[in-house]
């Protein structure tokens, strides 16, 4: 069996198992690997925050539809 | 139905709406055009509206469904989303990170969440920058929370092509956040 994973297959990895959908033989591998690549392991930290906080996107959307196109919404629905 | 209710209606529930999609579709006139179309929909539909739900989360219903489907027209241009195999911004031959691409440490609290405003407007502006069908995937499952079988279904993509689109926005996300909100 091959021990050595890539970056680029330890970052696929990091992304399938922050759905936790790695599998228990590829979770070894890659845990082998973030123990010696320290860019990985950044990546994996940063690559876990980013998906927290996309959850909380909706909520800290303040825009608003101008009174404009408010009303052409309307004017839109009368004319049906 | 009489003009008034059309006023009210969509002085009630048009913010609403577009706040909803604004993320999710990560273009002001994009967004703004399904909320009029989930109108126009519930307009001509009120009939059916049987008042088994809110009216508000019928129009939550409508406008979910239009965005499925601006996501699926995305979907379409596939190969768009997918790196092109001679040309990888973040890994060398070898498949180590490059020099330009290795993550730099951010120096925050990964474990806390964060509450300033200009992450999050940072943030859709990264995602605003990834190919249309990888937004589409990262939104589908950290804003829906969707799980991957049942996004590769809705857009009728492999799991495969599902995890190459999911790797290359983190990457996208990760590159553009380090650069606009770390080392600004």
């Amino acid at each position: 069996m091959k021990l050595q994973i890539t970056c680029k297959q330890a970052t696929e990895f990091v992304v399938k198992r922050d759905e936790g959908k790695l599998s228990i033989k590829n979770r070894c591998l890659l845990l082998l690997h973030l123990g010696i690549c320290g860019l990985c392991k950044i990546f994996a930290k940063q690559s876990k925050f980013i998906g927290k906080n996309s959850k909380n996107l909706h909520s800290h959307i303040d825009e608003t539809l101008s009174p404009e196109e408010k009303q052409q919404i309307i004017t839109s629905l009368l004319q049906q | 139905m009489a003009q008034l209710d059309a006023t009210k209606w969509v002085n009630d529930y048009s913010d609403m709406l577009y706040r909803y999609a604004l993320p999710r579709v990560n273009d002001a006139e994009v967004a703004k055009d399904l909320v009029q179309d989930t109108f126009l929909a519930a307009w001509r539909n009120h009939d059916n509206f049987k008042g088994e739900i809110s009216e508000k989360n019928w129009l939550y219903t409508i406008l979910k469904n239009k965005i499925i489907d601006h996501y699926r027209k995305a979907s379409t241009r596939l190969t768009e989303g997918l790196p092109d195999a001679n040309n990888d911004p973040y890994f060398d031959e070898a498949e180590h990170w490059t020099q330009q691409a290795g993550p730099q440490k951010w120096g925050i609290d990964y474990s806390q969440p964060v509450e300033k405003k200009e992450f999050y407007d940072i943030l859709n502006r990264c995602k605003k920058k990834l190919k249309d069908i990888q937004g589409a995937v990262f939104s589908m499952k950290y804003l829906d929370g969707m799980d991957s079988e049942e996004i590769c279904k809705e857009l009728n993509i492999t799991a495969s092509n599902f995890w190459v689109l999911m790797h290359r926005a983190k990457l996208g996300l990760r590159a553009c956040l380090e650069k606009n909100w770390i080392s600004k």
